[in-house]
């Protein structure tokens, strides 16, 4: 208990300070105070793993009540157990490196300080998330991260863009927190409680299981609904289907954060909630398949935008969209081991690769556009290196990390006998290969095709460089140490015991033959692409992407406008919604109501003419008149 | 002193008032001087909170005189867990609203700050009175110096908006007059004992027959649904809330719409408690009605004080919302609610007078980038706008958790619907937020000035209550919980009685 209150306490502390101090006394020090608080919490997850793995320690306790709604009491209380600690690991660790690399990528920014504070909060945030025993907690954490994150996109908030991606992306969470707020009155409702010890009750499930619930005159399933409604919110914070526009506009944020809130950590709270909720999850059969289905569509809608994109960031942002969409898909098939430990992986890789991106940035003065780059691993070697280290753990490639948990989702797709998710996922995975390949060829190999920026680039400042260097060094064994051997490595030993596979697991058994094929299948759709994506931007560059463009004109653009959602979100939301507000304020309370209020208003403005001799307009004369009055009534009642 | 702690309470702003008349003459002096009595009157509430019994669901330091026997009127106050948390926020707001009109008031300063010493002893009597009559008469000395604090010191179109706010609630005061004069009937008639007192006439419930409990709920309801203000009776509020002064606002949004929600726990819930239980699902359309139209009107404003205005209408619905769940939870949630929107929305309509003091316009489109000016008061604003958008450790988030856990036991499918005004609020506050204080900043406003030592000083005890309020809710939740659950047993034994 005292690892998890310290692990609160230092990034609250380090808020405290720099917000209140940061920017009149403390202003360059800022870092130092914020890498002092993080730097505990990470201490203090490597003190909680370590008990946690040998020890099999746990905890589920209240620090005090902190709300009492008639017959419910929520407590503010934290949960230490398998999935809550290495979730703190992965917090924690790139946290942790993400305020350091922040050092030299915001160094000389007006807003130092105030970066600083705004990276603690959200560090905050994201341990209350984690730590929470209840599903209150867990929502003050998802506001709190989204706060966060709000603020931190719109950083440079004199950017249009930034101002408008910030808001984009805090509305479409609350979209998705709209359903989680139904969902948890749903737990309410059902448990009488909202703690996950009393909601994850095994015969309080089961007790509940064939419950019906009407809603709007429908009889629908209780456990579908409520499951449905908090998987929302996981729509909306790991931007899945047809909640994830917001994602890739929030990489108008700096890099760090990009790296941090918007690849690693925050947007896999969605993950983490469904994992929390499996005991839930695995028992509502109709929202099982509606996950599945959100999780296949979000994988392969990022990988065909990410085909097409030039810019690097978004390139990435929709690889994230589609990594998001895979973790999804394996909790929809019962997969949760799979889909924490892809969590995991991910985390590292993806925010490895996040920060290279950073790098690259600093070094093309802010150009983002790959076409604008190219040649540069001679003068970044560092960036160059551990980029590609990123690319091949993306991309499948044994033994890196990315390998273990993408061919696990995979295979647990395909042993629950959901082929055509697995389908889609393999094809996604030669996509991601072929569009992360791309974007690392066109950036790092071939020529510099904009000869001014690539003078004058140059290697990352230590700071920087050294967390790519800890993190490529991630990226390439943490998923050995934990995924071997393959579906039945260390992680699930771990994690196991709170993500019991439930409908998955009697279909699991595979023949090892099935998956050696299976396996052989993944790394050679991941060689493929790597190879095609050789093909055409280093073989064959610039001619044979230029036909291809040519020869798929519709569907790129289809693809490069990103399926036009945000353009069918203004059509059908925004623009009727605003016209219809406009229409009830000016058509309805301007001309409706008020026109008859005005009418009534008339008698008495012609009565008030007749008596106005007596306004003078002096308050005194009015107390006056009215003290006096007074007097004369209550005389005139006591005297009756 | 406690025994006659509420008196204290009710006449020391009117007798500070009436000192100020005689005694003072300068402008500043008097500024000073009800600023310290409204002070004083702040700290009259503490050693009422200090000892008020929180296990006790009755009226507490009750006073009670004769004051028109031949009548039945009494002069009668008491404090209970539903009136005390108001009398806490209405000191406290009169004397922040004092101390934030400093620079704002610079004409007919004396006649201004008498004003609102006595609208303070209205306000105060509203929530202490336990007679009908003595209630009637504060609720329309309230009246007054609020017409005239929109009416002289107000915008352009204060003579609109004052005579709009006057009509609108004076319809309200004659609807809620009959309905206790009909009370007064009946109750004498069933009794034999004539008498306005609050407590008897409730007692009595039982006798009102069903239709005549119906009648007397329409005329109370429609009165307090003015105040509160439930859609369509509503437009008052805007154009009130636009002309008035800045402390004008922060009262008539932080205490005098509670005033509506206030009568209606009061009065309809116990007295004409069939009525209510049969009409709760038409109170609950009307809420969900509120909370969605005031969102969406609120969106399109392009005058911000308007803008916080109707996203009152919408915040105000999840009050009634609650109230009209007939549970704890949604009871409570309710007037937790009240309490959390007085304090936000004030601070809302402070900051909003501050800027507006520097600027000379509210118009959104005439700010733009400001946070890069004023960034004290960009972070502040920001603050409140999250703590009005109900996130969570801030004060807002707990009472709408606690108004929808009591609504969805009520009534699943209306509390659902009334949930969407959670993305509505996010959608006009983060909107407005951005064009004001977000994008380039307008090269008119580069040498705006921040906030200075006063303006904090009147800020920094809201932002402290709010986040109380998020984190610790007990300490303010734990006066109402005995009051509370007395009521709702009352509405319990009736609705089993009625089956």
């Amino acid at each position: 208990m005292i690892f998890a209150v310290l692990t609160l306490l230092g990034p609250l502390v380090a808020f405290l300070i720099n917000g209140l101090l940061g920017r009149k006394y403390i202003k360059n020090l800022a870092p130092i105070v914020a890498i002092a608080g993080v730097s505990v919490s990470f201490l203090c997850a490597l003190v909680i793993f370590y008990l946690v793995s040998t020890q099999g320690f746990s905890v589920d306790g209240t620090l005090y009540t902190w709300v009492i709604a008639g017959d419910l009491s929520v407590p503010f209380g934290i949960l230490i157990d398998p999935l809550s600690s290495i979730m703190l690991i992965v917090v924690t660790t790139i946290s942790l490196m993400v305020h350091i690399y922040s050092i030299g990528y915001m160094h000389g920014d007006p807003g130092f300080w105030r970066f600083f504070t705004y990276l603690s909060v959200f560090t905050l945030s994201m341990l209350v998330l984690v730590l929470g025993n209840n599903f209150l907690m867990l929502f003050v954490g998802w506001e709190l991260v989204g706060l966060s994150s709000y603020l931190l996109i719109g950083f440079w908030f004199h950017k249009k863009s930034a101002a408008d991606a910030c808001k984009k992306a805090f509305v479409m969470n609350r979209v998705g927190d709209f359903g989680f707020y139904v969902g948890l009155l749903l737990v309410v409702v059902t448990f009488k409680s909202v703690n996950y010890s009393d909601a994850f009750n095994a015969e309080a499930i089961h007790h509940i299981k064939e419950a019906g619930f009407v809603v709007f005159g429908m009889k629908l399933s209780l456990i579908d609904l409520m499951t449905f409604g908090l998987f929302c919110g996981a729509m909306g914070k790991s931007a899945q289907f047809p909640l994830h526009t917001w994602l890739p506009d929030a990489m108008e944020g700096p890099t760090p954060v990009s790296a941090l809130i918007h690849a690693a950590t925050m947007v896999t709270a969605g993950v983490y909630m469904v994992a929390r909720c499996n005991a839930l999850f695995s028992e509502a059969m109709m929202t099982s398949s509606f996950v599945i289905f959100a999780g296949a569509m979000t994988a392969f809608l990022g990988a065909t935008i990410g085909l097409t994109q030039y810019d690097l960031k978004r390139i990435l942002a929709y690889s994230t969209v589609s990594q998001l969409g895979y973790m999804i898909m394996a909790t929809g098939v019962g997969a949760y081991v799979a889909a924490i430990f892809h969590l995991f992986t991910h985390a590292m890789f993806k925010g490895l690769l996040f920060l290279c991106s950073g790098s690259v940035m600093h070094a093309m003065h802010d150009d983002l556009d790959v076409r604008n780059m190219g040649g540069l691993k001679k003068k970044m070697p560092i960036t160059h290196w551990t980029y590609l280290i990123g690319c091949i753990a993306i991309a499948g490639i044994p033994p890196l990390a990315g390998f273990w948990s993408k061919d696990e989702i995979l295979a647990m797709t395909f042993a629950g006998g959901h082929n055509i998710a697995w389908l889609v996922g393999t094809g996604v995975a030669g996509m991601t290969a072929f569009y992360m390949f791309r974007s690392y060829f066109l950036v790092f190999q071939g020529t510099p095709r904009n000869q001014y920026l690539h003078d004058h680039a140059h290697e990352s400042p230590w700071t920087m460089a050294g967390q790519l260097v800890f993190l490529a060094f991630l990226s390439i064994f943490v998923g050995m140490i934990f995924g071997y051997p393959l579906e039945n490595g260390y992680i699930h030993t771990f994690l196991g015991p709170v993500l019991t596979p439930a409908h998955a697991g009697e279909a699991h058994h595979m023949s090892h033959a099935t998956a050696t094929i299976l396996m052989l299948l993944s790394i050679g759709v991941a060689a493929a692409g790597i190879f095609v994506s050789y093909l055409f931007y280093v073989k064959m560059y610039p001619a044979l992407p230029e036909k291809t463009v040519k020869t798929f004109k519709p569907i790129h653009k289809f693809f490069y406008n990103k399926w036009y959602f945000d353009e069918l979100y203004d059509f059908i939301f925004v623009h009727p919604i605003v016209t219809i507000s406009n229409m009830l304020w000016r058509g309805f309370d301007v001309n409706v109501i008020d026109f008859i209020v005005n009418a009534f208003g008339k008698v008495p403005m012609w009565f008030g003419g007749l008596v106005r001799h007596v306004q003078t307009g002096r308050i005194q004369t009015y107390v006056f008149t009215m003290v006096i009055g007074l007097i004369v009534l209550v005389t005139i009642f006591y005297t009756v | 002193m406690m025994e006659n702690i509420l008196s204290i309470l009710i006449f020391f702003p009117l007798v500070a008032a009436l000192f100020i008349l005689i005694f003072f003459k300068s402008g500043k002096a008097t500024m000073w001087a009800a600023f310290a009595a409204s002070v004083v009157e702040f700290i009259f509430t503490i050693p009422l909170m200090t000892n008020f019994n929180k296990a006790n669901p009755g009226m507490q330091f009750v006073e009670k005189m004769d004051w028109i026997p031949a009548l039945g009127i009494n002069y009668s106050v008491g404090v209970d867990g539903i009136s005390i948390l108001m009398i806490f926020l209405t000191t406290l707001l009169s004397a922040i609203a004092i101390l934030g009109s400093f620079s704002y008031i610079q004409k007919r300063q004396k006649e201004f700050y008498i004003s609102m010493l006595i609208l303070e002893t209205g306000m105060v009597g509203t929530f202490l009175a336990m007679d009908f009559f003595l209630f009637y008469v504060f609720w329309e000395a309230m009246l007054i110096p609020m017409y005239l604090i929109i009416g002289v010191w107000g915008g352009k179109r204060r003579i609109y908006a004052a005579v709009k706010f006057f009509l609108y609630t004076f319809a309200g005061s004659v609807l809620m007059m009959i309905a206790i004069i009909a009370l007064y009937f009946k109750h004498g008639s069933v009794t034999g004992n004539y008498t306005f007192d609050i407590l008897a006439i409730t007692a009595q419930h039982a006798s009102y027959g069903v239709g005549f409990q119906m009648l007397v709920f329409a005329a109370f309801f429609l009165g307090f649904a003015i105040k509160v203000p439930m859609f369509p009776v509503h437009t008052w509020l805007p154009d009130a809330h636009v002309e008035a002064p800045t402390a004008g606002s922060v009262i008539l949004a932080g205490v005098l719409l509670k005033m509506g929600t206030y009568g209606m726990l009061r009065f309809c819930l116990p007295m004409t408690t069939i009525a209510s239980i049969k009409l709760m699902p038409f109170v609950a359309v009307m809420s969900v009605i509120a909370i969605i139209y005031g969102a969406l009107v609120a969106m399109v404003q392009q005058d911000i004080k308007k803008l916080v205005a109707y996203s009152s209408v919408s915040h105000m619905g999840f009050v009634t919302l609650g109230i009209y769940a007939l549970n704890q939870a949604g009871i409570e949630g309710g007037i937790l609610q009240m309490f959390n929107h007085g304090i936000i929305t004030g601070a809302l309509f402070l900051l909003i007078g501050l800027i507006y003091e520097r600027t000379h316009t509210r118009e959104i489109s005439d700010y733009g980038g400001i946070a890069k000016s004023v960034p004290l008061f960009a972070t502040i604003f920001l603050i409140f706008t999250m703590g009005s958008i109900g996130l969570p450790s801030m004060g807002a988030f707990i009472g709408e958790f606690l108004v929808l856990v009591g609504a969805f036991q009520a009534f699943s499918d209306w509390a659902i619907l009334a949930a969407i005004g959670v993305i509505f609020s996010a959608v006009y506050m983060l909107w407005v937020y951005q064009r004001a204080f977000y994008q380039s900043l307008n090269t008119k406003w580069e040498n705006l000035k921040d906030m200075n030592l006063r303006e904090v000083i009147y800020l920094f005890p809201l932002l402290v209550i709010v986040f109380w309020v998020g984190m610790y809710p007990e300490t303010f939740t734990e006066y109402m919980h005995a009051s509370v659950k007395n009521l709702v047993e009352h509405m319990q034994t009736v609705a089993v009685a009625m089956k």
